[in-house]
């Protein structure tokens, strides 16, 4: 993709000198724009660029204009803003792209134009990506949405799903650790990181990270009511109830790690992981059958260990 | 690019509590289960006037991470005036001096002989398939998947035992 951006911007100022003085010629202060362009001083074209349409009101509507606009606002991106997330430049950089793509009526920008979008659009998620933690999972959020919004502008089949898949497994985890930084007052962090697997199985229903993740926060969910909010001297019947409700989540848990187990029927976490939950719903008979699988497992590793 | 994101997910992964080694807090939550039934147990049944000076102690016999979390629950905390001290049995010999006695189901073929070695008026808690076998004055059993007790009010009134109605009215079973 930076290959291909490269060879855009090449072609792109070859053309700048071929055709500039064509789309600029009642527009002398295209002489300037061009020239601080060229010299890399892209603060003095910008500056320039309100220079020109404001001599120049009829450039509004010149594709060539937004093209140029476009480049020099990506080129203030990459090398003024350094990339950063919160440049300004890139929203306009885009604005600007759109704009031309949608006055090019001959096509002429059409292949650079949607290139460079491409290449910002994908910034958007290396940004999304950058930005997932528990601190600025909601610019995470954004950016995420942004490059959805940009790649389907340019691209309107394409297919997000995988990206879905991994955005929404990424944030999962970033919910279950502001879940376990701050367990008993923020519950909701748990149901967004559910939530997020669930849009995960809803693309993929075997995917094996949602799958044995919602296991998991099941699983623990059960354990914790019982461990954490249930006090030494309790009375009976709030241990019934609490009792009931973790059963619950137990029997939650199991499918979705029977469907992470269909995914990896060697994988011992998710073994071991079954195993705890038959325990936890005392169903001794499915209890010995899987530990028996991991036993067997075991067996089988060292076998291959000692070859 | 298409990896980022799992890359991420590992790094997060990594400071998030992780998978199962649940199947440690599943034995831990069941056993807490026991241990706050043991307690009410202590808090509803009468003893008779000798056994109400001095400790309230509670043996575990046959499994010692079972005594390690009740050690650490219930250790001095209160039943009326008594303080409850939880000791582990780690033989026959060990088993007189109980208030409460919890038998662990690795111990349920020894049920005759534990009978023979405890004190009459100690409360005998097993965890058997059913209470006539298990010789116990209560038993813990699932059903369901759920924790429940049986009770044999019979045999705890020949020990001079008074079962209160609160755990007569909770008990899944007596006889």
């Amino acid at each position: 993709m930076i290959r291909l951006i490269k060879i855009g911007l090449l072609t792109f100022i070859c053309t700048l000198f071929f055709s500039a003085h064509g789309q600029f010629e009642n527009c002398p202060e295209k002489v300037l724009l061009i020239k601080y362009y060229k010299e890399k001083n892209y603060n003095k074209a910008k500056v320039m660029l309100d220079s020109v349409l404001a001599a120049c009101p009829n450039q509004k509507d010149n594709p060539y204009y937004w093209h140029l606009s476009g480049f020099i606002n990506f080129d203030i991106f990459k090398y003024v803003d350094n990339r950063s997330p919160i440049s300004k430049a890139r929203t306009v950089a885009i604005a600007s792209f759109k704009k031309s793509l949608a006055l090019d009526k001959k096509e002429e920008y059409i292949d650079n134009n949607t290139k460079v979008l491409d290449y910002l659009s994908n910034s958007y998620y290396n940004d999304a990506v950058l930005y997932v933690d528990t601190v600025h999972h909601k610019e995470s959020q954004t950016f995420f949405n942004m490059y959805k919004a940009l790649k389907t502008f340019i691209h309107p089949d394409y297919n997000f799903n995988k990206k879905d898949i991994d955005f929404n497994n990424a944030m999962a985890s970033v919910f279950r650790m502001k879940y376990s930084n701050q367990k008993h007052q923020r519950r909701e962090y748990l149901d967004k990181a559910i939530s997020c697997y669930e849009k995960t199985l809803s693309i993929d229903s075997s995917n094996y990270s949602a799958n044995y993740n919602s296991g998991i926060i099941y699983h623990n969910l059960g354990v914790d009511l019982i461990l954490d909010e249930l006090a030494d001297d309790a009375e009976l019947e709030k241990v019934i109830m609490m009792e009931e409700l973790a059963i619950e989540y137990f029997s939650k848990s199991l499918p979705f790690l029977k469907r992470a187990y269909d995914s990896k029927p060697n994988d011992k976490s998710i073994i071991q992981g079954i195993i705890a939950v038959y325990y936890s719903l005392n169903e001794m008979e499915n209890y010995v059958k899987y530990a028996n699988i991991l036993k067997k497992i075991n067996a089988e590793t060292q076998i291959e260990k000692n070859n | 690019m298409k990896s980022k994101f799992i890359i991420a997910i590992v790094f997060i992964a990594a400071f998030t509590l992780s998978g199962f080694g649940q199947m440690g807090e599943a034995t831990a939550a069941r056993t807490k289960l026991k241990g706050i039934y043991m307690y009410q147990f202590a808090r509803n049944v009468l003893w008779p006037d000798e056994f109400s000076k001095g400790d309230f102690v509670i043996g575990v016999y046959g499994d010692e991470s079972v005594y390690q979390q009740f050690s650490n629950s219930y250790t001095n905390k209160l039943i009326g005036s008594q303080s409850i001290k939880v000791k582990f049995c780690s033989s026959l010999t060990e088993l007189k001096n109980c208030h409460i006695l919890f038998i662990s189901s690795s111990k349920n073929g020894a049920i005759n002989q534990i009978n023979k070695n405890v004190d009459k008026q100690t409360l005998l808690v097993s965890e058997s398939t059913n209470l006539a076998s298990s010789g116990a004055i209560i038993n813990f059993i699932f059903k369901d998947s759920k924790l429940k007790f049986e009770l044999n009010k019979t045999k705890a009134q020949k020990n001079d035992l008074k079962v209160g109605q609160y755990l007569t009215k909770l008990a899944y079973n007596t006889i």
